[in-house]
């Protein structure tokens, strides 16, 4: 496949305060902002927080509301979908079903009204670089679903768009396609390295796939940045929350004098943090069983799921907060057993505000705990 | 490990009743309800061809002359200017029809595709227009027309014909376009297609069995429509189908044998129009049902 290099100055893409209503309910509200070139930034968030709503904005599908959208240094904010030169990957792939695979990813070209000669090169090309040749002559319910999505991909190919949209592409593939197709869309970004726009409800895709996510909720901007920032650093407890797999556990709490104390948990050495209510996050990875009644607190064994290389345990404090933790290996717990637990680093530790949700920085960094 | 690989599919098949076994008696029993619901529908059809090729005199009569074979009733109906009703007909239903259903995919494509204030209530309001009974429409119709001086005007017809279609056709055409994911258009609109080349490349295609469905309901009502007609054509060269077949029945006679050759010759141009795409109007109905 012909590589598009990048050379544009500009980013590829640039939304300026965008805000989009229908009728009195705000779906999306003063979004601001920018894709490099050649970038695959994926916008995440749960059902309902406007994710698809604002890729559709950005193909031009819906107006906005108000604000610019801007593509390559030329504001498109009025211009049609046809007219943005950008090319959309549907969910439900939106493959025409009287059309066959050639006539499918050829359409774009002929409205376009391209010679005859470079539209069958360069479906031809994608066709290669998809392995589709031997379905050209198919129609769409002749295939199966990894191969209908490789040809909607194909379609969106073979226009060489300035971005490539893509609307939660993968959820209609069964685990084992989609982790498979996951590695050729990352693959197939590399060899493009076009600028890639990915919606996805999937935080692992995201994080999987994207070099910049943003966090979308309720129609706002929560976070948007490299997947290992949003997981080291959330900006707040709903992106804490929202990445990372099992989610994190949050406990309810005070801090004073360097020492998280709540019901069943008392965590010393923080070194100063503000002193009052605060939210203690602590991702399941960071968190261990503790061999004695050392450690910071006590669990009652709910669950444990055997993954193989390891357990996922689900307990509850004495209190009824839901804890999770993960353990190399297997291990030998039954539910109702109370077993201690620990942590394995205070820096993996995360403090948000318990009114507004927004995350406390802890200062100065404090060594180890032993 | 095999058996347990290979049972669940019988097992699939014997719930979902496909392999289920009838017995003689329920077999023999479904097989005489459907050949007497054939003959109770088709029974009077055959018996209009039947009864087009005998004398008239033996239709009434005491029957002697069963075996004689005649196109005397087709002769005479020809004679009477049968040629011209039917050009009429075919003029006037094959325009309006044409009209009704462009009209109708337009319309329907708005309807479903489109976000505007109020639209439930027009869709409504379309809906509510088929409870009116045309007969209380004829008097103001006739009225009006006669003051435009279009009564005798085959294109008054044509103008009644697409307004009495149209609410239906839209509703029809609207389940059909439901039925047709959004994300097409919107494919088709990402591939560069303006409103007018997504309708004419990708939802036009898909659509052709609604089409076909919406034009059969149209010409079919249109074809056989009397009551308007009669009220708008009073000239004999002018008028349909229908009215010419009336034509037949005298004030003290009927010669039944015209009436049945004319009524034979009423019925062809719909089997002959409609046969071709019947295949095509079975799917586009089904998929309405299921999907509509």
């Amino acid at each position: 496949m012909e590589t598009t290099i990048v050379t544009s100055q500009y980013p590829a893409l640039e939304l300026k305060n965008v805000e989009k209503r229908f009728e009195n309910v705000i779906a999306l509200q003063g979004l601001s902002f920018s894709v490099e070139p050649g970038a695959f930034v994926a916008i995440v968030g749960p059902s309902g927080c406007g994710k698809s709503t604002l890729l559709r904005l950005i193909a031009g599908l819906e107006a906005t509301s108000d604000g610019e959208i801007w593509l390559d240094n030329e504001d498109v904010t009025e211009a049609s979908a046809g007219e943005r030169g950008l090319a959309m990957v549907f969910q439900s792939y939106a493959l025409y079903p009287h059309k066959t695979v050639r006539e499918n990813m050829a359409f774009s070209l002929k409205i376009a009204k391209r010679p005859k000669a470079e539209i069958e090169s360069r479906v031809a090309e994608a066709a290669r670089a998809l392995q589709l040749e031997a379905y050209l002559d198919r129609l769409p319910k002749q295939l199966s679903g990894g191969q209908r999505q490789r040809v909607a991909i194909g379609r969106a190919i073979v226009r060489k768009p300035k971005v490539f949209l893509f609307d939660e592409p993968l959820s209609n593939l069964d685990a084992a396609l989609r982790a498979e197709t996951r590695v050729e869309l990352a693959e197939l970004h590399q060899r493009l390295a076009a600028t890639m726009i990915y919606v996805t409800h999937d935080q692992v895709e995201a994080m999987t796939l994207a070099d910049q996510i943003i966090i979308l909720n309720a129609g706002q901007i929560q976070q948007m940045g490299s997947p290992k920032e949003l997981y080291n650093e959330p900006k707040n407890a709903f992106v804490a929350g929202f990445i990372g797999s099992p989610k994190m556990n949050f406990v309810s709490g005070t801090i004073n004098e360097g020492v998280f104390q709540s019901t069943d948990l008392s965590i010393p050495g923080l070194g100063q943090t503000a002193s009052g209510a605060i939210t203690l996050g602590v991702r399941p990875e960071a968190l261990m069983l503790a061999d004695s009644d050392k450690g910071i607190g006590q669990i009652e064994v709910s669950i444990v799921e055997y993954l193989g290389d390891e357990s996922v345990i689900h307990g509850r404090l004495a209190d009824g907060t839901p804890i999770i933790l993960r353990e190399k290996g297997g291990v030998e717990l039954n539910t109702g057993d109370r077993v201690f637990i620990d942590i394995e680093n205070v820096d993996a530790l995360h403090f948000f505000s318990p009114d507004s949700g927004e995350r406390i920085v802890r200062s100065p960094k404090t060594p180890n705990k032993g | 490990m095999t058996d347990i690989a290979m049972n669940p599919p019988a097992v699939k098949r014997r719930k979902r009743g496909l392999t289920r076994k009838h017995s003689p008696v329920k077999t023999t029993a479904a097989i005489v309800l459907s050949v007497l619901l054939i003959f109770f529908f088709a029974s009077p059809v055959v018996w209009i061809y039947w009864a087009s090729f005998k004398p008239s005199a033996s239709l009434i009569g005491s029957g002697t002359q069963d075996l004689v074979f005649t196109f005397e009733n087709y002769k005479n109906v020809w004679k009477n200017d049968f040629g011209r009703f039917m050009f009429n007909s075919l003029f006037i239903c094959g325009i309006s029809v044409i009209i009704s259903t462009s009209v109708a995919v337009c319309a329907s494509y708005v309807l479903s595709r489109y976000r505007f204030a109020h639209k439930k209530w027009l869709f409504g309001f379309l809906v509510l227009t088929q409870i009116f009974p045309w007969i209380v429409m004829m008097t103001p119709l006739f009225i009006m027309f006669a003051k435009f001086d279009l009564i005798n005007n085959h294109f008054a017809l044509m103008f009644c014909y697409v307004t009495i279609t149209l609410p239906f056709s839209i509703y029809l055409m609207v389940g059909y376009l439901e039925a047709l994911p959004i994300d097409l258009d919107e494919a088709a609109l990402m591939d560069g297609c303006s409103r007018f080349q997504t309708m004419r490349h990708i939802i036009l295609p898909l659509l052709a069995p609604g089409i076909v469905a919406t034009a059969t309901y149209s010409f079919l009502l249109m074809w056989t429509e009397f009551l308007l007609a009669i009220a708008l054509l009073t000239k004999t060269s002018l008028k349909t189908l229908p009215l010419g077949l009336a034509l037949f029945f005298g004030e003290e006679t009927v010669d039944w044998g015209a009436v049945m050759a004319a009524s034979a010759l009423t019925t062809l141009p719909a089997l002959l129009l409609f046969l071709p795409v019947q295949s095509r109007l079975i799917a586009g109905l089904s998929a309405g049902s299921v999907k509509g």
